[in-house]
């Protein structure tokens, strides 16, 4: 209990508080920009806290990392752009809700979905963080490889309405992971003897094409069609009743979040996708997906939320980092003399409640920051195109040349700028492709693992895990692709055919 | 499916088809029991070719004319398209002159030529905002990036 309270009156220092709020304010900034993302803020502030103390340090860290996951949601939902690959999936809806009118409503949503998966992250956190942290270790490759192939049947279900197409895009889109450097061998694929090529197509080029060069060139396309912002909303434009039809949703979408966030490479890029894919195969109404339903918002913010957590999870029990940021994170925490690993909750117990209090008053901190700019961020719409656009434009360019400090992924996003618009145009769903970017990668390194762990191929079956996940794929496979089927059957009753050639 | 989808049809199996020749004729090292690099790519451009044979050879169907039902006429959308088309080839320059120019001018040059390009009217006073707001992002951009995060950014000949 004394160490709790010493923890406590450590966080409420001055100093320390306002490092933490700056943390925040500044990751919100980071999430926002297209192309800044939250690894990067942390790895920008790291060298900062060399100075500090170990609890004033971690604060800092530990703000800008939930800022910046949570700060995606602002250009996601107001300018179709996701700020950070976390919030990618909260684009397809929460950009139409906004486009439709309704930005103030999108917003609200996302925020209020950005708390309870926070929240439920942090529950999961200080209770059965050890618990679980343990079973996701003894996780195998056959395991893992299951894993992501029932996440990759998630292509199936985020192409509903033409197969065809989405699979064609998450397959481009594995087919994209493949450049460069093959895992385990080192083997140099589709390189072309480009130097460049060899580390592969970054994520972030990519999503900023596909998504930014895409939306904005679509929309200059369109033109300029003024439509009324409603700004008057009462709260959090976000009713009791809708919150209440949605707990399945929530709490379905955040365990994916925490889950996922634990298991290494996954996090928070894939995790939105996975649970926005989820709540559409679960949805009354899937075909309203894509075009501001609020199920989709509610999954996507609550789901990379909850990853936060999620990642912080195996980090502080077994001192393995789930991904690039939280691998920066304990990096951090080692500078400042504390390691990470099951001797952390019993050798420096302050420093663990340090952490866990730091998570909490980040996400209430960013909700009420949020919802203070829940009404001002909205304004951005009102900026004409023809300043928006092009400082638009600008900072991607900024962003994406950040990353890795060349101008070749600049080129590669301008490339998918291109590749995204003729997608968009000729309706191929692009949240497969991502998917498949993602995923694709961690597939290969698992089989190729379990191939070499198992003495026949045959043996990655004898997990049963992988037999629960595997069939679990392929329970969704021929759900989705029934419902697909009597789709088009009700369609071409329904509607007179087109001329067939 | 749509002409388009046709269209893409054929590029993707090209493409496919390269994948997969580069995948059978790849040199790489052997492990035990290792399937090696070769698996995924072989796996992906088969798959590939059969979503490819999809596009192609499933009952075309008559364009979407959705399109002209938008509240723009079709002179408004040309225009729109060109404007769009204009953009994309701007920011292309943008890129490749940082390599002569350097952040500084290059997005200088960019911003206030695209508001420019952009806009609807351009009366005097909107060209002074235009160069205006340009000096000013770009100087905020930089000093943010560049003097406060300390991140690098594109530098040429001049800056």
């Amino acid at each position: 209990m004394d160490i709790l309270i010493s923890s406590f009156l450590d966080v409420f220092s001055p100093i320390s508080f306002l490092l933490l709020l700056g943390g925040i304010g500044i990751g919100i900034i980071f999430g926002s920009i297209p192309g800044l993302t939250a690894t990067m803020g942390v790895a920008l502030l790291l060298p900062v806290t060399f100075g500090l103390g170990p609890v004033a340090g971690i604060l800092l860290l530990v703000g800008v990392y939930v800022g910046g996951i949570s700060g995606g949601l602002v250009a996601a939902t107001l300018l179709g752009i996701p700020g950070t690959p976390s919030s990618i999936a909260t684009t397809f809806d929460a950009y139409p809700m906004s486009k439709n009118g309704e930005p103030v409503r999108a917003m609200g949503i996302g925020i209020v979905a950005s708390l309870i998966g926070g929240i439920f992250s942090f529950i999961i956190l200080i209770t059965i963080s050890p618990f679980i942290a343990r079973i996701a270790v003894k996780m195998g490759p056959s395991e893992y490889v299951a894993l992501i192939f029932l996440a990759l049947t998630l292509i199936a279900v985020l192409s509903s309405g033409n197969m065809i197409k989405g699979i064609t895009s998450g397959i481009i889109g594995m087919s994209l992971a493949l450049i460069g450097f093959a895992p385990i061998d080192g083997t140099a694929r589709y390189t072309f003897g480009q130097l460049q090529l060899t580390a592969g197509i970054d994520l972030l080029p990519l999503i900023m094409g596909l998504f930014a060069i895409t939306q904005i060139h679509m929309e200059i396309q369109k033109g300029e069609i003024s439509k009324e912002i409603n700004l008057k909303v009462k709260g959090f434009a976000v009713s009791i009743k809708e919150l209440l039809n949605n707990t399945i949703n929530l709490l379905r979408s955040s365990s994916i979040g925490v889950a996922l966030g634990m298991l290494p490479g996954m996090g928070s890029g894939a995790s939105n996708l996975i649970a926005y894919a989820q709540a559409k195969q679960a949805s009354k109404n899937p075909e309203k997906f894509g075009k501001g339903a609020p199920e989709g918002i509610y999954a996507s913010e609550s789901a990379n939320n909850a990853s936060v957590g999620g990642a912080l999870v195996p980090m502080m029990t077994l001192g393995i980092p789930g991904d690039s940021v939280t691998a920066i994170l304990l990096g951090g925490f080692m500078i400042h003399g504390i390691q990470p690993g099951p001797l952390l909750f019993t050798n420096n117990a302050g420093i663990v409640n340090v952490v866990f209090i730091g998570f909490f008053l980040s996400i209430i901190i960013v909700f009420i920051l949020q919802f203070l700019g829940m009404r001002l961020f909205p304004k951005i719409l009102t900026i004409p195109q023809h300043f928006l656009y092009p400082i638009l434009l600008t900072m991607t360019v900024v962003g994406a040349f950040a990353m890795n400090h060349r101008i070749f992924d600049v080129w590669i996003m301008l490339i998918f700028g291109v590749v995204g618009f003729i997608l968009i145009k000729n309706n191929y769903p692009i949240a497969p492709l991502i998917l498949g970017f993602v995923l694709g990668p961690m597939f290969e390194i698992y089989l190729r693992r379990a191939f070499m762990a198992a003495s026949n191929p045959i043996e990655i079956l004898y997990s049963p895990v992988a037999v629960i996940l595997i069939t679990a794929a392929i329970v969704i496979l021929i759900v989705t692709t029934v419902r697909e089927v009597k789709d088009v059957r009700k369609k071409r009753k329904t509607t007179p055919p087109n001329i067939n050639i | 499916m749509t002409k388009a989808d046709r269209n893409i049809g054929i590029v993707l199996i090209m493409i496919a088809v390269i994948m997969l020749y580069q995948a059978l004729t790849l040199e790489h090292p052997h492990f035990n029991r290792d399937p090696g690099p070769v698996l995924m790519p072989v796996i992906y451009s088969i798959s590939l070719i059969i979503c490819s044979l999809g596009l192609l050879f499933w009952p075309r169907i008559a364009e979407n004319k959705k399109e002209s039902k938008t509240q723009q006429s079709k002179e408004q959308y040309r225009k729109n398209t060109t404007k769009m088309v204009g953009l994309f080839l701007f920011l292309v320059f943008y890129v490749w002159s940082f390599k002569t120019l350097g952040f500084i001018l290059s997005t200088i040059i960019f911003l206030g030529g695209s508001i420019l390009f952009l806009a609807k009217k351009r009366e005097r006073k909107f060209i002074i905002i235009s160069i205006l707001t340009s000096i000013l992002c770009t100087g905020f951009i930089y000093y943010i990036f560049k003097i406060q995060l300390k991140i690098q950014l594109p530098v040429g000949v001049f800056f």
